[in-house]
């Protein structure tokens, strides 16, 4: 509920009603997906919202490269490295462009098909609300509202999107591996093996992409594998997460009060369900 | 403030709506929205932080919109020959490299907006969200609150139904407005905006289709081939399709843009689907929504929030 008493809420509300345009031209169109709660988030720690912006990419694959074949698929890596990162450019230029520092709250979407990779970024570029143009480049973070709010509290900063991504061939098992593997219960290595791999080249280059940003570390990592759906041959490990460094005060400890609801769980309606 | 202490049905006042206006609500909405009891799409929580703002719901209010219309009135059989005169805003083109000119080769290519779907789409919505105002206006309502908007296909894809729902409510104490005002927020979440100092001017949607006429660069790369001369490398960038994808939501962002003056998109949604109408003819659509809002004071400033471990 509210905290304001109802009487000034309601005070308030009819103000505005009565005065519909009272105060237009002193706000600056804008654009952001963020929810109410959001924003008010971002007020209270010093920072606005500004506009709505996106970056995407698409990068070709050679035809057949998931097929058959050892090791590293070298080409979808490279593929999706570069699709991510030109993604990345556009999006951090366009939060340029509005006057933004970065954004936040940015929805990752990457999806691999057998010919394409395709990487498509949205999020909303926010600024500190006394504050001139950017100095240097904005980052870009997926990190919500509230997951901002908290880091900036605790004295770190977002620096960029930390991103890697690697995708092996699981070798095929020999024909009479398979047949003799048929009716046992074992670890199939080759999975395993490839899972690793891919494993240890996409977390290795996620870090190296966030050092390459002057970043400490990476919070918030996102990870996702499994076989491609076009090609279970081939395992794909992808991971990403905003890269952070310590503010000018460096961390500062948020010694956290300790709370004991006593309000009973709400069951809540979902009016869309009126739609049947 | 009566608002809290009087949540039954909303005066007889309220309820006569425009006089002596002309209304195109039916005869039957019309005598159920007349009735004495309210009806709400608001949950509890919801409700409860209506009337604690003095609002009042006074009823569920609908529109509804059925649309037909032909998505491939812009045929790709005139494709590599000449250009479809049709075509809306061009927003890019790309030259083919090869330099040769043949009617089965995609000697060049563009992206371009279609305003006649953009207009389509927006005839279906705005008649949806008018027919749902009339209702509102029919009870005497300030405001609609918590409207959620569909869009779904009826029948066949090139039939869309389009169906806005609102509570209407009505705001003790203050004017009644020319035009209710609408959100799609309700409940604790409006009154967190009101309370910031912005007012919900309207909701806005706005969608936009890019139609992407592939050059052959584009079609090879997307084919995973390469070309005969070397020109085409693969692991190269599809670039026509990465515009595609930027230029729809930027576009759709440029139109809500427009309608909002000073005035900020809160709580913006989008949506975006990319579909192949035929060979090296796709559309990249994008559906943006929000709800406008202007700031009518200038918010406290907040103190920063307490950050807590809860035990449960």
């Amino acid at each position: 509920m509210s905290t304001t008493d109802p009487e000034s809420l309601h005070a308030a509300l009819v103000e505005a009603m009565r005065h519909p345009g009272a105060t237009q031209g002193a706000g600056r169109g804008s654009t952001s997906d963020l929810s109410v709660d959001e924003i008010l988030l971002l007020h209270s720690v010093g920072w606005e919202p500004v506009d709505l912006v996106c970056g995407a990419a698409v990068r070709s694959i050679w035809m057949g490269v998931w097929n058959w074949g050892v090791g590293e698929i070298g080409v979808a890596s490279t593929a999706h490295a570069l699709a991510v990162s030109a993604a990345v450019q556009r999006i951090g230029r366009e939060c340029a462009g509005v006057g933004g520092h970065g954004v936040v709250g940015m929805s990752v979407e990457i999806s691999v098909s057998p010919h394409h990779v395709d990487a498509v970024l949205v999020g909303t570029a926010v600024r500190p609300r006394q504050s001139g143009p950017p100095r240097g480049r904005p980052f870009v973070s997926d990190l919500s509202t509230r997951d901002f709010a908290l880091l900036h509290q605790a004295g770190w900063d977002p620096r960029g999107l930390a991103f890697g991504a690697s995708f092996v061939h699981a070798p095929r098992r020999r024909a009479m591996t398979a047949v003799q593997q048929k009716s046992q219960n074992v670890e199939l290595t080759n999975f395993t093996e490839a899972l690793y791999a891919a494993r240890e080249s996409a977390m290795e280059r996620m870090q190296a992409s966030a050092l390459e940003i002057g970043a400490k570390g990476v919070v918030d990592v996102q990870i996702h594998e499994g076989p491609m759906h076009f090609a279970r041959h081939a395992i794909g490990f992808t991971a990403w997460g905003t890269a952070v460094v310590p503010g000018p005060a460096g961390h500062q400890y948020l010694r956290p009060r300790v709370v004991l609801p006593l309000d009973d769980k709400v069951v809540q309606f979902d009016a869309r369900s009126l739609n049947g | 403030m009566s608002g809290a202490d009087a949540p039954g049905p909303p005066e007889a006042s309220l309820r006569a709506g425009p006089q002596g206006e002309h209304s195109d609500v039916p005869e039957e909405a019309d005598r159920r929205l007349r009735s004495p009891a309210f009806s709400s799409g608001l949950s509890v929580p919801d409700f409860a932080a209506c009337l604690h703002m003095g609002m009042r719901p006074v009823g569920l209010v609908q529109g509804f919109c059925v649309m037909r219309w032909s998505w491939y009135a812009s045929s790709s059989a005139l494709y590599g020959t000449s250009r479809y005169q049709g075509m809306g805003n061009v927003l890019s083109s790309y030259a083919c490299p090869h330099g040769y000119m043949s009617s089965d080769h995609r000697s060049w290519g563009q992206n371009f907006e279609q305003p006649q779907m953009t207009a389509a789409w927006r005839q279906g919505y705005m008649s949806a969200y008018q027919r749902m105002l009339e209702e509102a206006a029919e009870v005497g309502a300030h405001g609609v609150v918590g409207v959620v908007d569909t869009t779904s296909q009826l029948i066949d894809a090139s039939i869309q139904e389009f169906h806005l729902l609102g509570t209407a409510v009505v705001v003790d104490g203050a004017p009644t407005p020319q035009t209710p005002w609408t959100t799609y927020l309700a409940g604790q979440r409006l009154a967190k905006l009101i309370e910031a100092g912005f007012m919900p001017v309207n909701v806005v949607a706005a969608n936009v289709s890019v139609r992407v006429w592939e050059v052959c660069v584009t079609e090879t790369l997307l084919r995973g081939t390469t070309d005969m001369y070397g020109m085409v490398r693969q692991g190269d960038e599809v670039v026509q399709l990465s515009e595609a994808q930027m230029q729809a939501r930027r576009v759709a962002r440029d139109h809500i843009r427009q309608v909002l003056g000073h005035d900020a998109l809160h709580g913006a949604r989008m949506q975006v689907g990319e579909r192949e109408l035929g060979e090296g003819d796709r559309e990249v659509s994008c559906t943006l929504r929000g709800t406008r809002v202007h700031q009518f004071k200038d918010a406290a400033s907040l103190a920063a929030p307490v950050p807590t471990v809860r035990l449960s």
